[in-house]
């Protein structure tokens, strides 16, 4: 986990849809590189601090979420390109992280059609 | 429709081979990080080639939207060879070549931090067969549980190539072979379920079941307690559904939607803190196929966006595509689930 700084930020909780003046945990801010972030907001991938919600693609035909999953290209052998999960409190790396999904290698199939698929629509 | 579709994947094929556009602020060696508006490394990104004769490709496979296009490594040219697992390919027999300038295509562009060479990696193909899993190291992470990703192939490593034929005829073989006994065994357990007893796979006793179910217990009073209710319920879907689905590959699942969405009703819901104990849910069932804990745990904090029990399937399907419904059905029974079994019998 990233090393704090000697910037303290508060972080309080709220409860659905109600204002709660509950727990206010002061804690120090973790650090991408030389920069401060908020861990509720963003995350830390190669340096660089993303949105939670950002996505970019791995290979042609799939996307993925670097904050949360590592995109893994296989250049030996069958070379696909295979998407595999971060796991919260340690360094990821592609050898050692469980596979997620392998990347279709046929026509790309958009967000869309995989969410209507699914029926999450 | 023949000719039409050929052509079409021709033209696939070639779209995918084409070369990528080079970075319009990084060197051939470097990709563009948007975010920061820096060069960074390939190099201190990928490490050096793991195999002789491959370099980097153009900006290591990415575009200047930080995007994965294609793979970061490619072989030497016609001509170009790579045996000291330079950055670049030179001539063969003329020694190593300097490395292609870092500096952007057009001005100065800063390089982002730098952080340490991560060490080379094997390569998957030292022994002329290629691998799905690139690395034979031990994880450096603290994660010893994620080293459960089997590492089939390293018995196949030390196989010379001659031998590769055989063994994959043997397997072909036993598995033929098991999957008789199997069948024949199946068909005599559902002749005793008659009889009612609460776990036929182990009344036939049969270590062959045993062993291709993958069993984690070797004894009856071992198994998952559940209600008479249950037992009962279970011996007519386990002796008349599983022998049909036994060879149906767990892939299927992925394409029955409708039966896929009631599993996901029944197996993922966990109480909340005020429940009692959750009766085989799909963490348990993801501890039957060997997922260590951590896994379920992060598949259950992206609910509901993402089912666990989809995403578990998926995971085990990349991973054992031998994977068949039959052992699926079996977890579902020694987790004492007759209501996902009574789902499942429908693809029977």
């Amino acid at each position: 986990f990233p090393v704090g700084v000697p910037v303290c930020i508060t972080i309080f909780f709220l409860q659905g849809s109600k204002a709660v003046a509950g727990l206010w945990l002061c804690q120090p801010a973790p650090r991408c590189g030389d920069q401060v972030y908020d861990p509720l907001q963003h995350c830390c991938s190669d340096d660089t601090i993303l949105p939670l919600n950002r996505t970019r693609q791995c290979g042609p035909n799939c996307t993925f979420w670097p904050c949360l999953e590592l995109c893994c290209p296989e250049s030996f052998g069958p070379k696909r390109f295979v998407v595999k999960l971060k796991v919260l409190g340690t360094q990821s790396q592609c050898p050692s992280s469980p596979i997620s999904r392998i990347c279709p290698s046929m026509l790309p199939i958009s967000l869309t059609d995989v969410l209507r698929k699914t029926r999450r629509i | 429709m023949g000719p039409l579709r050929r052509l079409l994947t021709a033209a696939l094929l070639l779209a995918q081979a084409a070369p990528q556009e080079a970075s319009q602020h990084c060197g051939r060696l470097e990709y563009w990080n948007p975010d920061n508006r820096c060069c960074s490394s390939c190099l201190q990104r990928f490490g050096p080639p793991p195999c002789p004769d491959y370099e980097f490709s153009e900006n290591c496979g990415f575009n200047d939207f930080a995007d994965h296009v294609t793979y970061p490594f490619k072989e030497c040219p016609f001509g170009q060879c790579n045996p000291d697992n330079a950055e670049l390919c030179s001539p063969c027999g003329a020694g190593a070549t300097a490395p292609a300038p870092a500096g952007s295509r057009s001005g100065t562009q800063r390089r982002c931090r730098e952080k340490p060479v991560p060490p080379k990696e094997p390569c998957p193909l030292k022994s002329g067969k290629p691998r799905v899993y690139s690395s034979q190291e031990p994880s450096p992470s603290a994660i010893s549980s994620v080293s459960w990703t089997p590492e089939r192939n390293v018995t196949q490593q030390a196989l010379p190539n001659f031998a590769l034929p055989v063994v994959l005829v043997l397997m072909v073989l036993v598995l033929l072979v098991t999957s008789a006994v199997i069948l024949l065994l199946a068909q005599r357990c559902h002749r005793r379920a008659k009889v009612l007893h609460p776990y036929p796979g182990l009344v036939c006793g049969d270590t062959n079941i045993h062993t291709v179910f993958s069993l984690p217990s070797s004894s009856p009073g071992s198994l998952e307690a559940s209600d008479a209710g249950d037992k009962v319920s279970l011996v007519p879907l386990l002796g008349r559904e599983l022998p049909s689905l036994a060879s149906q590959p767990l892939s299927r699942l992925l394409d029955e939607l409708e039966v896929l969405e009631e599993l996901i009703v029944l197996l993922d819901p966990e109480p909340g803190p005020g429940g009692g104990m959750a009766r085989g849910t799909t963490r348990h069932l993801a501890a039957r196929y060997g997922v260590p804990a951590a896994w379920s745990t992060f598949a259950y904090s992206l609910r509901p966006s993402r089912s666990p029990l989809r995403a578990l399937i998926e995971m085990v399907v990349a991973r054992e595509p031998s994977a068949s419904l039959g052992q699926f059905g079996t977890h579902l029974a020694q987790l004492g689930r007759a209501d996902a079994l009574q789902v499942l019998s429908k693809l029977g």
